[in-house]
């Protein structure tokens, strides 16, 4: 990778963003990158696995309730949208609205949280868990390792929410604010990949 | 030296050194009874100088890290160590504990060292790494309080750098891991459980902590590279360390009676453990690409760089060569895990400890930096010790892969014995490259008595 | 990029994972598996370049993350290919 050229362009941060590098601070982009391979590594494992017990597979995603996965999705795509909205409303100065479609994405996430936790509650009273069987080792540990990129996105969007209020972030100084954004949109593209291979193929 | 209360990391950083001629002494000892079996029998049986060479290494680098700790921190708070008094009471309580327990490994049956030392009272011996007496162990706990303590309160009425708290929170990781070491459950699959949050907590966690933060301090200093990009890429190497590392802890359940998905977890988690490791060789090399000074001490440099590349080999190459489940099947406990151990352990701590002190020593004794003539000796010293131990770490690799084949894999596997049999060449090389390491040491030490033009301190 | 622009994108968005959704009930086969796996595509795509805000930037970046998608797409779609539902 590139480094040694990008990094100098981070001391520009306060430049108008020319298209040259990502929004948002390139060590949070070395971060996504790094965080994308370990799902990658996990969805690649669960695909092979799968192989190997296709039947046993099959039954078992019937078990998993696919309304709350799609419903899920479009949680998360939604929130990934006012994130996207709140990050425009910034840079146009608009920072109250800004602030509000910070909320509304919060929302979202908490939403996502609930109905994920709804689901899992189903399946521990069942006595479902990680020994259960392979497809089950692979759902709860898969989704469960989402889940707290989930938290963590959750809790970077509420500190973007006091940001935004505090008036720190205004346009020529988006980097704080798109960092934020950049990484809770990676956790929604992590969950447009997880959604189909877990729940809707089979 | 900016402030008078860094002196105290001088003795650290000596002890630190010394400690380590004897690890390596027992090391030779060691690679001579791997191929002359009755060497030095009954006087130091194997076992013996097998504790001496892994608790002199541990304790040697946690002197080094404390002198780094009395060093960096006052610097980085801007103010006077909390209590200088403190700092050089425990190097000296700590010095003495670590000679006597030494002495007593050396001198008694460890059955009898653990009768008289109260092992029946809480049993906490017997365990590789953790075979300190009770006593010793306390005292470790109390030198490490006394430390934290001291180096907490300095931080606290001083400034608040990104990396004086990343230190301290690896410091006090260090010391939370090491209370693992006082629980030993009597099922021995909950015995490893916890074992392991010592030993792999500490290296492939907390450690790596102390070890990025130490060589954020050294590049900052000798590149002059903006504190705010520095701590930047450290903030993300820690995260990474800390996301990878503390779940990889599965790549140590997968044999010994734990439930079956850590095979899962412990392979895809640990991994991408050299993700932080290749992070850090990155970063280093980016920064000294950077520089915005020419520091006078190029052999700081020049650790600084070369524990990048050895951890990354030694931890992130050597350590995914054998890190999924069904290569480790093979592979566990053979001398492949001997290679990855020696040169992760060199690469990642020996090297950092060494760096700080390349830098520290100098200013410590008066100056900015060791005299031209110095320095090339120190470098001489870098190179015979990196390369043996790059040396030492393929023996070991070759010696574990044919052990592997011929005792593991193949369809008439031979015995465990007549296999060794079988590499005994590999570990006579590993012996005569260990006898070069130790004269790079030799070489090391002596870098600190040569004199010649030296610059008046910064 | 527009309000308005971001305003459709999500539409598109909303309007595919109905679809996959749908399909979540159809019966298995190597058709629907492609069309599940080419509306995940086009779905990460808009995210990496719309809203990642990817698009334009130059050379590795697009091409990194849009590299992670196709591989693991590819994979997951090898895989199934290989020993499609029963
Ligand atoms: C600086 C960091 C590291 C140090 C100092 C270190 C040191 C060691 C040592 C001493 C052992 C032997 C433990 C014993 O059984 O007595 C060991 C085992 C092991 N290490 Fe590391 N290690 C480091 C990082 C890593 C990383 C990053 C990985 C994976 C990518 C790794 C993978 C392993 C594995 C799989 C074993 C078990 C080998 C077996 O089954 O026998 N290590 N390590
Ligand atoms: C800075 C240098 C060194 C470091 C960091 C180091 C570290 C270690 C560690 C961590 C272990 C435990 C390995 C394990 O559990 O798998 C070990 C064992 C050992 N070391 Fe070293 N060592 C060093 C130098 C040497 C040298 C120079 C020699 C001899 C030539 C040597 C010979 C041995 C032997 C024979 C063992 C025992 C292996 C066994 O149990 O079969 N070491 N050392
Ligand atoms: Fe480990």
């Amino acid at each position: 990778m590139d480094t040694s050229a990008t990094m100098t362009l981070n001391q520009d941060d306060t430049v108008e963003a020319a298209p040259l590098a990502p929004p948002g601070d390139l060590a949070v982009w070395f971060f996504i990158l790094a965080e994308l391979l370990v799902f990658a590594v996990f969805f690649i494992a669960y695909a092979v696995a799968r192989t190997h017990d296709v039947a046993l597979f099959a039954v078992m995603q019937q078990t998993l309730d696919p309304d709350a996965g799609a419903l899920n999705t479009v949680l998360l795509v939604s929130s990934s949208w006012c994130v996207a909205r709140a990050v425009l409303a910034v840079d146009g100065a608009r920072l109250r609205t800004g602030a509000r479609w910070l909320l509304a994405a919060l929302a979202c996430g908490g939403g996502f949280l609930l109905v994920k936790g709804l689901e899992y509650a189903d399946k521990f009273a069942e006595g479902i868990g990680l020994s259960t069987n392979t497809f089950y080792m692979f759902y709860l540990s898969l989704t469960f390792f989402h889940f707290m990129h989930v938290v963590l996105g959750m809790l970077v969007l509420a500190v973007l929410w006091h940001g935004v209020r505090r008036g720190h972030y205004r346009r020529g100084r988006l980097s704080g604010l798109e960092s934020g954004a950049v990484y809770w949109h990676m956790v929604d593209l992590v969950w447009l990949v997880l959604f189909p291979l877990v729940y809707v193929l089979h | 030296m900016q402030y008078q209360s860094q002196a105290v990391a001088k003795p650290y950083f000596i002890a630190a050194i010394g400690l380590f001629v004897g690890q390596i002494l027992f090391g030779l000892i060691m690679g001579l009874q791997y191929v002359v079996g009755d060497f030095l029998f009954p006087e130091i049986p194997f076992n013996v100088a097998r504790m001496v060479h892994t608790n002199l290494l541990i304790v040697w680098l946690l002197f080094g890290f404390m002198g780094a700790a009395y060093y960096m921190i006052p610097e980085e708070a801007e103010t006077e160590l909390h209590s200088p008094k403190l700092a050089i009471a425990m190097f000296w309580i700590f010095l003495v504990a670590g000679a006597l327990t030494i002495v007593g490994y050396l001198t008694v049956p460890y059955a009898t060292l653990a009768e008289l030392t109260g092992n029946d009272l809480l049993e906490t011996m017997g365990r590789e790494f953790l075979e300190q007496p009770l006593i010793t162990k306390v005292g470790i706990v109390v030198v490490a309080l006394a430390f934290l303590f001291n180096i907490s309160m300095t931080v606290l009425k001083g400034r608040k750098t990104s990396i004086a708290l990343v230190l301290l929170l690896g410091l006090w990781g260090l010391a939370v891991f090491f209370l693992f070491s006082f629980y030993n459950p009597s099922n021995p699959v909950l015995d490893k459980y916890f074992w392991w949050w010592v030993v792999h907590l500490w290296v492939e966690g907390v450690w790596e902590l102390i070890l990025g933060a130490l060589l954020a301090f050294v590049l900052i200093k000798v590149t002059g590279v903006d504190r705010e990009v520095i701590e930047k890429w450290l903030y993300v190497i820690i995260t990474l360390t800390l996301i990878t590392g503390i779940i990889g802890t599965g790549h140590h359940y997968f044999w010994i009676g734990t439930p079956e998905y850590w095979q899962w977890w412990g392979s895809i988690f640990s991994a991408l453990e050299p993700i932080p490791f290749f992070a850090m060789t990155v970063f280093a090399f980016n920064m000294v690409n950077r520089r915005r000074r020419e520091h006078p001490n190029k052999a700081a440099t020049l650790w600084a760089l070369g524990t990048g590349v050895m951890a990354f080999l030694g931890a992130g190459v050597w350590g995914f060569l054998h890190t999924l489940a069904p290569v480790n099947y093979y592979t566990h406990g053979s001398q492949i895990t001997a290679a990855h151990g020696h040169m992760a352990f060199y690469g990642a701590y020996v090297m950092v400890v060494l760096c700080i002190i390349s830098y520290a020593m100098p200013v410590l004794r008066g100056r900015a930096a060791n005299s031209n003539k110095a320095q090339v000796m120190e470098m001489w010293s870098f190179w015979l010790m990196t390369i043996a131990m790059v040396f030492i770490t393929l023996f070991l690799t070759a010696a574990g892969i044919l052990q592997v084949w011929l005792q593991r894999f193949s369809d008439t596997p031979m015995s465990f014995m007549a296999t060794q049999d079988q590499i005994s060449l590999f570990y006579w090389m590993r012996e005569w490259t260990g006898v070069v390491f130790l004269i790079g040491l030799v070489v090391y030490i002596a870098s600190f008595f040569v004199k010649g033009e030296t610059r008046a301190a910064a | 990029m527009t309000t308005r622009h971001i305003d459709l994108l999500w539409l598109f968005l909303m309007f595919a994972t109905a679809l996959s959704w749908w399909l979540a009930e159809a019966s298995p086969g190597a058709g629907v598996t492609g069309v599940v796996l080419a509306l995940a595509f086009l779905k990460g795509r808009t995210v990496a370049l719309d809203f990642m805000g990817l698009r334009g930037v130059r050379r590795p970046w697009p091409w990194l993350v849009g590299g992670w998608l196709v591989v693991v797409l590819a994979v997951i779609a090898f895989t199934f290919l290989q020993a499609p539902a029963a």
